[in-house]
């Protein structure tokens, strides 16, 4: 499904001392199939963006459109309930939302949420915790005696259960140790691959934007300042450092070499992948001059 | 709803002593019981009303704030209205009759509750969490002589105070979290909203010991004991204003209470 905004405003509180104004004129598209990493700095609006994804806010003006279903300040919640089967999301710090007494029921509360029955969920619970990499053991256990990360597969396990198209997760692996985080995202990443499911991240980590993202949304203040893709936004010195983004760290240190004087023409690498080209590049540039 | 927010400002309300507010919006109401005749409650009446321009907040927002309770009161005041059968009958449409004991019934309940209604949100738009619980230490210090643990009382309390918001943005987030899972939150049927709430409240209780348990080890680390003999970093001053302000409604008090019928 593919996510339109066109001039939205998001005011919280209007007409009262606390009134702020989250959104301002917010204009973006969001292709089927993609993964979107949203970034920009506390405040900049990235949490009242994506509650608008499922209908959680409303716009104050504008409207957001979302396959063929349209939201407008004037919708009714009763309209909503097939959008929020349709996208799932994952707050920060997941782990709190767990409420039920055991990993299974806790899943099973989308699916029968969104009239699914009961052998049915069942079954669905068992799927999605192994999508999350986690084995049947865990069905029976109390989500409460489960380790930080493995809490939040579990949730990951409850949200995906409802077989969202749009996904939305909003900081994945904050708080998680190395291993966790590089086994969270090559999960949200095999989703967006093998299910087709529109992954949309929301992210402090620039690596990981880097790493798994073809589309950044570069937030400030409430406004798009750029919709790009990964590579331009992050060689676009003026950009980050005006906003003060931070840069991979791959992209530290090749600014950090042509500072020294390495001789390089085009644009900075931001993932392992294309610093192992950045090299290659160097180095042959290096040979040839020696050879002449 | 705006009932027990704070908005900052620095209007006189705001200024006088947390402890003069406290005692003079109980006052208040204490004298609303009392006056229950149309000028004496006309003249309460007004002096709310020059209390709240005075705090600067603006009208608008207030009543809109209050309008649940608002309208809650007058519910309860034209019950009162029809089902009251003593005195004089003033009309009657079929079988039900207005007297006029009724009608006085309402409009007192409906003067009083929504004046202390209106006094209370005052008090706490006007007051932070903090003042409020160093004014509520303050005035409960001579119970130390019955051995109740005031200090403590007065820990727990602001503690309590100090939580609130981070509670309710707890609620918010965990309610939108279960939505996104399909909770029947919104949901028309009593039955169904009721059940949805269990998934919000385990959370919130879990994540409150959990706090809790958190807050405790890191006092213990940085060596609270107990209250006494603690110094304040916030001092209340009272003023002669504070003390004209309670005088003034300790006279209200005392005229209004000689010349009630």
């Amino acid at each position: 499904m593919e996510i339109l905004f066109k001039n939205v405003d998001y005011i919280y509180q209007p007409n009262s001392p606390f009134q702020f104004k989250a959104l301002t004129d917010v204009n973006l598209k969001i292709e089927s199939g993609s993964f979107t990493a949203i970034i920009g700095k506390t405040g900049s609006g990235k949490s009242t963006l994506i509650r608008h994804l499922n209908g959680l806010l409303k716009p104050s003006s504008g409207e957001v459109k979302i396959g063929n279903l349209t939201i407008t300040s004037s919708i009714k919640e009763s309209q909503l309930s097939d959008l929020r089967r349709k996208v799932g999301m994952l707050f920060q710090f997941p782990e709190q939302q767990l409420f039920a007494d055991t990993v299974e029921h806790d899943i099973e509360f989308g699916p029968i949420n969104f009239g699914t029955t009961k052998e049915k969920a069942k079954k669905i619970a068992r799927e999605s915790l192994k999508k999350v990499g986690l084995n049947d053991e865990f069905l029976n256990r109390s989500p409460l005696e489960l380790s930080g990360g493995q809490m939040r597969r579990v949730a990951l396990a409850g949200v995906l259960a409802v077989k969202p198209d749009i996904l939305v997760l909003d900081e994945p692996t904050a708080g998680l140790d190395f291993i966790g985080k590089k086994e969270i995202m090559k999960l949200i990443k095999k989703l967006q691959l093998e299910e087709h499911t529109t992954i949309i991240l929301v992210s402090n980590s620039m690596e990981d934007v880097a790493d798994y993202a073809e589309e950044v949304i570069l937030l400030s203040k409430g406004k798009v300042i750029k919709q790009a893709s990964p590579n331009k936004i992050f060689s676009n010195k003026e950009i980050t450092s005006a906003l003060g983004i931070e840069t991979p760290q791959t992209t530290v240190l090749a600014e950090f070499l042509l500072e020294r004087g390495v001789d390089f023409k085009g644009s900075l690498p931001i993932n392992e992948k294309s610093f192992n080209n950045f090299l290659k590049k160097i180095f042959e540039e290096k040979k040839k001059t020696r050879i002449l | 709803m705006i009932f027990g927010r704070y908005v900052s400002g620095d209007s006189f309300i705001h200024k006088l002593d947390p402890r003069d507010k406290l005692i003079s919006a109980t006052l208040i109401i204490i004298i609303s019981f009392l006056a229950n005749e149309p000028l004496s409650a006309l003249i309460l009446g007004l002096i709310c009303l020059l209390i709240l321009l005075v705090s600067k907040i603006k009208l608008l927002f207030f009543f809109r704030g209050i309008r649940f309770f608002l309208i809650m009161i007058a519910f309860t005041a034209i019950l009162q209205l029809l089902f009251a059968n003593n005195g004089e009958e003033l009309f009657s449409v079929g079988p039900i009759r207005i007297t006029s004991f009724g009608a006085k019934i309402a409009s007192l309940t409906f003067f009083r509750f929504s004046l202390a209604i209106i006094i209370a949100t005052l008090f706490t738009l006007t007051t932070s969490m903090i003042q409020i619980s160093d004014a509520v230490g303050y005035l409960i210090r001579p119970l130390k002589i019955f051995k109740l643990p005031v200090d403590d009382i007065v820990l727990t309390l602001s503690i309590a105070l100090r939580f609130i918001p981070t509670m309710l943005q707890e609620i918010s987030t965990i309610s939108d979290a279960q939505k996104a899972r399909g909770s029947s939150l919104n949901s028309r049927s009593i039955a169904k909203k009721i059940k949805a709430i269990v998934p919000i409240l385990m959370p919130l209780f879990i994540a409150s010991v959990r706090r809790a348990e958190d807050l405790a080890t890191a006092m213990i680390m940085r060596g609270y004991s107990d209250g006494k003999n603690r110094t304040k970093f916030r001092i209340m001053k009272w003023k002669n204003r504070d003390t004209l302000i309670i005088l003034f409604l300790l006279f209200l008090l005392i005229f209004f209470g000689i010349t009630k019928k």
